[in-house]
């Protein structure tokens, strides 16, 4: 009995000390080599310091704050309140080595301080609506697009915060006792899906399981990875969220859909009968397939997905679908699913602050009036708050520095996992590999193509970028540091650029590996990389901006000489392309003919108007992934071509960093004003590249456009006689 | 004598060579289709994009006057006076009446829309206003490539509910919220530290890392 005492001891011993070990990220890492070994500590010793210093500095402030018993001023200090045990929780973490944890517990101070601050009430706000009295059925299907397109970043930023709650819980912080209290002030994760499922937006009986929500039955590891028709978002916002999804959000829901039509129950109850619902779900079908059609994906795809998915509709969709409206789909959907409740949803959208819309509204229009009105702010860009120093980097830091840097990083920056909502492959939802604290260098958690998986490709990538030997790649441990990562060599580089600029890194992979995780992508990327693709299918990935990090791993070698081969180029080395995100190994256009005219009738362009080859002469290489971002955001190929020639390819590879961030700008809206406070200038790219300013001097050159535009109209009023654009009496602009 | 007219000629020559080189550099397009047809009654109308085809468009009820909607060049007319008011004349105010702003997008789209069907426009000219479009589209985040109707309406219909959101809130007075403000700042600074954490911890790593490749 005492020896069974004795061995059921040693057996939990063992298994603690195991499972510790596992959860250790930074001995784990540190065990790679000596260079990971004094990389990991470094990044633990300073986050372990500026958090000493954040906490000092955050309860120096709380002192000088007055006694209050008014809400809102009380939510804020409970929310400050949680926000402190969060920081003492990073200090734990690093202690025990999980710094997945740490960082993830920054992260989700960060979320809950975002919802804190945005429950205050502005003056934005509306009391009474009657859309109905005011508002014809065509601009009620508007609104509810504009609604839906407007409230994607609201469920992104609660997706990626549920991802966060579920590795800082595991690693011991009741995330719940937290979300309790800021949800009795109404602004916790629960108010937020609660305020979201009143708009349709989400529903909280699909998630929860529940009518009300209750910390107790959500599960963040499942809402996290969940897709738009998951969610339970109404057909008539999921039109809007679609269309500022990529193509792989909307194919996934396309996929969700077909498997099991009863994902789509959020509708009116008295609705629900089965041709009611097998009516919606036409509408909702034909819906997305319009979404796909202006992203870009030909009526031919679109047909092939119906038929892969079976789903009628769409396997006989006509080309009448490129003439229609994706405005009339969603007003019969509207109709069908009761204009009353759509009407209350938008109405609720634009009154409650808490869901996003207006505040949404506004931002942009602020870029847009500021940028043609040539006045850009740089509000808010300063950190006021002197007590923490941003980190000065050497002139001339190498790129492997970089890489080794944002490799160390990547693990603890990605634990949360990328949003469910633009379809990731699994291994980087949330819960999956990418929060896995162990070293598996067996497994690429980007479906990258077999083939380079497993072979020296990996090796010779980092060689190529890095210009070191691989005796020495191997000796420093500079591949198992990578590989540890799951992620390619080039999004590694990614996350080191974007990452030093103190940019969103969720938000830059999320832009790279959207669509993965969606199996329709995944076949048409299989058929490219096998060559059974049609000069179609080509085109629709490069014009649906769906080239990005991801695809170009999936495709693996085969698959980027073939796309490349269509857009004329060819590349001195497929793999490395394929795994660099052809940060480097792009070729380069040799002449504009060998584009193939199929490709190029397939991107809506007169291949007869290829002719030139003034600009091929002039590149020495051609950068897909910001190529296929251009074209989709509707350039035409030339200025697509222009905007992503590689001018000097020597400087290019010497300086990946600047290449991979000026890749993650062209991809997607990485920039939030409040992103830019580290702006250390460590690739070289002209600086006004790293600010939200690049848009406003794009519209600057637009409002430019659109004055000489109307000038070369005779007819135009600024051209008639009298016109004044100060008003004479006053002196004043005109008043509206 | 002859020395003075030599050193005229050379620099007649100099000053010939200077504007010409300025006029090609200015005569270089920065447009695509404009190469090939400059007008668009050159342009096949099935070879344009689906972007530079006119769209007959059932407007909003409020949009224009019934006399105006009689005929094309009236919605013309009226269109290019609401986007030269906003866009142009009062480009300055645009930040202060966003509402306005967006509203106003819609005649925007309406005044392209009637360009593609002029036959004497310019091929060059619709290129530029059409990156100009593209630009205002961010706003709402619509595609570049929706069509013009959908546009409009997402414009109208939205600058309709802020108008009404700015009529309401004009009339309300700002609260006295010294103590909100100071806990939102506390919570803003936190964020803008905890940023500057993350990075710090990046590149501190980077820089290690740097150190022992290159010892």
């Amino acid at each position: 009995m005492i020896r069974f005492k004795i061995f059921t001891k040693l057996i939990i011993f063992l298994l603690f000390t195991f499972s510790s070990l596992a959860d250790n990220y930074v001995e784990n890492v540190s065990g790679i080599s000596e260079l990971a070994d004094r990389s990991v500590k470094a990044a633990v010793s300073q986050i372990n310091s500026d958090t000493e210093k954040v906490i000092n500095n955050l309860n120096n402030q709380i002192e000088k704050l007055n006694d209050t018993n008014n809400d809102i001023e009380t939510a804020l200090d409970v929310s400050i309140e949680e926000a402190q045990k969060a920081l003492e929780f990073v200090q734990e973490s690093l202690n025990s080595g999980d710094m997945p944890a740490a960082v993830q517990s920054l992260n989700l101070i960060e979320s809950v301080a975002d919802i804190a601050i945005n429950s205050v009430p502005s003056l934005n706000q509306i009391e009474n609506i009657n859309l109905q009295e005011d508002f014809s059925d065509e601009e009620i299907s508007a609104l509810a697009s504009v609604t839906g397109a407007m409230v994607v970043e609201k469920v992104l930023d609660v997706q990626k915060m549920a991802g966060q709650m579920n590795v800082v819980n595991k690693a011991g912080l009741n995330t719940s006792n937290m979300m309790n209290s800021l949800d009795e002030k109404g602004i916790g994760i629960g108010s937020v899906i609660s305020n979201l499922s009143e708009v349709g937006v989400v529903n909280v009986e699909k998630i929860t399981g529940k009518k009300d929500f209750q910390i107790e039955n959500f599960n963040t590891e499942n809402f996290s990875s969940m897709d738009v028709v998951e969610i339970g978002m109404t057909p008539t916002l999921m039109q809007g969220a679609l269309g500022e999804l990529p193509l792989g959000a909307a194919t996934k829901a396309l996929e969700t859909l077909s498997k099991d039509p009863n994902e789509m129950m959020s509708l009116d109850a008295s609705l629900i009968t089965s041709e009611a619902i097998a009516e919606t779900l036409g509408l909702t079908a034909d819906s997305i397939a319009k979404t796909m059609s202006i992203k870009g994906l030909s009526v031919e795809t679109i047909s092939d997905v119906g038929k892969e998915l079976n789903i009628e509709n769409l396997s006989e969709i006509s080309e009448e679908i490129t003439r229609q409206s994706s405005l009339s789909d969603l007003n019969e959907i509207i109709q069908s699913t009761g204009l009353e409740n759509v009407t209350k949803s938008i109405e609720l959208a634009f009154t409650d602050e808490s869901i996003g819309v207006t505040k949404a509204i506004t931002k942009n229009a602020n870029l847009i009036s500021e940028a043609l009105s040539k006045k850009s702010a740089k509000k808010g860009l300063k950190n006021e708050n002197n007590t923490l120093e941003n980190i000065e980097l050497p002139e001339n830091i190498s790129d492997t520095g970089i890489l080794i840097g944002a490799a160390i990083l990547a693990k603890p920056n990605l634990a949360s996992g990328v949003q469910g909502l633009v379809a990731p492959p699994e291994g980087l939802k949330s819960g999956g590999l990418i929060s896995d604290s162990e070293v598996s260098v067996a497994s690429n958690l980007t479906n990258v193509d077999e083939s380079l998986a497993t072979s020296n490709a990996m090796k010779e990538t980092l060689g190529k970028m890095t210009n070191i030997e691989e005796n020495k790649i191997s000796d420093l441990g500079i591949d198992k540091i990578v590989e540890n990562t799951g992620l390619t060599p080039g999004l590694v580089a990614t996350i080191g650029s974007v990452g030093l600029n103190g940019l969103d890194i969720n938000k830059a992979v999320a832009e790279n590996v959207a669509g993965i995780g969606s199996e329709t992508i995944q076949k048409i990327s299989q058929s490219i990389a096998d060559g059974t693709a049609n000069s179609q299918t080509v085109a629709d990935l490069i014009s649906s901006g769906s080239v990005n990090h991801g695809t170009l791993g999936l495709v693996g070698a085969n698959g980027v000489k073939n796309l490349s081969k269509a857009m004329g180029i060819e590349n001195e080395d497929n793999a490395l392309v394929s795994l660099s995100g052809g940060i480097v190994g792009s070729g380069s256009v040799e002449s504009l003919e060998n584009i193939n005219p199929e490709v190029v009738e397939g991107l809506g362009i007169d291949p007869s108007m290829i002719t030139s080859n003034a600009i091929a002469e002039t590149m020495l290489g051609v950068d897909l992934v910001k190529m296929s971002s251009a074209i989709s955001n509707g350039m035409s190929l030339t200025e697509a071509l222009e905007s992503s020639a590689l001018e000097d390819l020597e400087d290019v590879e010497i300086n990946i960093a600047s290449m991979a961030l000026s890749q993650s700008l062209a991809s997607g809206e990485l920039i939030k004003d409040e992103d830019i406070q580290v702006s250390a200038d460590i690739s070289g790219i002209d600086s006004s590249l790293i600010t939200s300013n690049a848009m406003a001097e794009t519209l600057g050159a637009a409002a430019s456009n659109m004055q000489s535009g109307m000038g070369m109209d005779p007819n135009a009023p600024t051209n008639q006689p009298g016109y004044n654009a100060i008003d004479p009496a006053t002196g004043e602009a005109p008043k509206p | 004598m002859l020395k003075k007219i030599l050193i005229h000629l050379f620099l007649l020559s100099l000053i010939v060579v200077f504007f010409n080189d300025k006029q090609l550099k200015a005569s270089e397009k920065k447009c695509f289709y404009c190469k090939e047809y400059k007008y668009l009654k050159d342009w096949p109308i099935e070879k344009r994009p689906k972007a530079y085809i006119y769209e007959e468009i059932k407007y909003p009820d409020d949009m224009f006057k019934k006399k105006t909607l009689k005929s094309k060049n009236l919605i013309k007319k009226r269109a290019g006076e609401k986007v030269a008011h906003r866009f142009v004349k009062s480009k300055g105010q645009l930040n202060k009446y966003q509402h306005l702003m967006i509203r106003d997008s819609a005649y925007f789209e309406v005044m392209f829309n009637e360009k593609l069907n002029e036959k004497l426009a310019k091929v060059e000219s619709l290129e530029s206003l059409k990156k100009a479009r593209d630009a205002i589209r961010q706003s709402l985040k619509i595609s570049p490539n929706a069509s013009s109707s959908e546009a409009i309406y997402k414009f109208w219909a939205t600058g309709k509910i802020m108008t009404k959101i700015y009529n309401q809130n004009k009339k309300k007075k700002k609260k006295d919220d010294e103590e909100i403000i100071k806990r939102v700042k506390i919570l803003n600074d936190l964020k803008k530290q905890i940023t500057i954490t993350k990075s710090n911890a990046q590149k501190a790593a980077t820089i290690e890392a740097d150190k022992n490749i290159n010892d």
